[in-house]
């Protein structure tokens, strides 16, 4: 699966702008999910994994931090050992959810184009 | 002859003026319009002259029913199924960059249609037609193939009128605002009403049904104009109604309300 961060940054800054600024609209809480999900249940993920497509869009500490105050108290992935972690199956459905934000996100913009294209 | 034939000569020209103001209208407004919007002007404002140019040579051919010239009546009936031919090309051009915003893939599908309307020009200028028929409302021709009447059926009614269907519904199921929803429907329900009675106008078997057709094609012009261009009045009203959501004559009264 292909993480387009320029993409994401799209998709969360369109619902910030309906106000939902975390989850769909959090830049950070997307990419990490996205991540951890492509990776799957089955496989560690490292913090460098996740720091590839993070780097450009947060610090470092701010995405440890989120990993742990949202994701691991939040239960939607596990630490392993030292800078690992794995996907859990509540976190697979958040992941779900927020592939389908970016769906409908597309699906806005498909609209949004037609009617662009219709004159005025 | 009769008067009929004079008003039915009558009704094509007014589509004409109709349809040539609207066509020029549209230009003039063109560079208002959003650059992706542009491609779709220019196919409404060609669509819009061919419908003029169609009803143009109508009308003279009925003028020319009217002084007997059947030779000129049918060369001009001819004349007149040009414009008519190609039609659906614009229409369809329109509706494809709409849907795909792809100039390249909408120029090739119209070109499927510019072929169905040569086919169906080399079928009725091969196979003839058989008239005029004079009546006291108006002159048909009746087309003596069977090739073209089927290319002319399918090729250029059926499909572009299921694609408009089809947009109707694209627009009207999506989270539109109101105002932009109705313009466009109107606009697609304009498009299509004339469409299809220009249908009915071409295998009239009738004078009295191809003068209600043309009547209805009238109103259809009309109808397509003001949703592009409304009346001011009235395009106040409804911006209220946007955005109060009813409009100011429903507002509730506070007369009886304490201060």
């Amino acid at each position: 699966m292909e993480i387009n961060i320029q993409f994401e940054q799209e998709v969360a800054n369109f619902y910030q702008s309906m106000g939902i600024t975390a989850g769909p609209g959090d830049i950070q809480y997307r990419l990490i999910l996205l991540v951890l999900a492509r990776n799957g249940e089955d496989r560690v993920t490292r913090f460098s994994e996740i720091r590839e497509y993070t780097d450009k869009v947060a610090d470092r500490g701010s995405i440890g931090s989120k990993l742990k105050a949202v994701f691991q108290l939040e239960g939607l992935a596990i630490k392993v050992g030292h800078g690992g972690y794995i996907i859990t199956h509540k976190g697979l459905l958040a992941a779900d959810f927020i592939k389908s934000t970016s769906d409908y996100y597309k699906k806005v913009k498909t609209v949004e184009q037609i009617i662009e294209r219709i004159p005025a | 002859m009769s008067f009929g034939l004079l008003l039915n000569a009558l009704v094509c020209f007014a589509i004409v003026l109709a349809t040539s103001a609207f066509a020029v209208s549209l230009h003039h407004n063109k560079k208002n319009q959003k650059i992706e919007s542009r491609p779709t002007v220019n196919a409404l404002i060609i669509f819009w002259s061919l419908v003029g140019a169609f009803f143009f040579f109508s009308g003279i051919r009925i003028l020319a029913a009217y002084g007997n010239f059947m030779e000129i009546a049918k060369y001009l009936y001819y004349i007149g199924s040009v414009p008519f031919a190609f039609i659906t090309v614009p229409l369809v051009y329109f509706i494809v960059y709409i849907i795909l915003g792809d100039t390249r893939v909408s120029f090739g599908v119209s070109t499927v249609f510019l072929i169905f309307g040569g086919v169906y020009l080399v079928a009725l200028f091969g196979f003839g037609v058989i008239g005029p028929s004079t009546t006291e409302w108006g002159s048909t021709f009746e087309i003596n193939s069977n090739i073209a009447i089927n290319v002319y059926l399918s090729g250029l009614f059926i499909v572009p009128t299921s694609m408009i269907m089809g947009l109707l519904l694209l627009i009207l199921l999506q989270r539109v605002p109101k105002r932009l929803q109705n313009r466009i429907a109107f606009s697609l329900v304009a498009i299509s009403w004339i469409f299809d009675f220009m249908l009915l106008d071409n295998i009239a078997p009738s004078g009295a049904t191809q003068m209600a057709a043309r009547i209805f094609i009238f109103i259809g012009v009309v109808l397509g104009f003001f949703v592009y261009f409304t009346p001011l009045l009235m395009d106040r009203k409804i911006e209220m109604e946007d955005r109060f959501g009813l409009s100011q004559t429903e507002l509730p009264d506070f007369e009886d309300e304490d201060e």
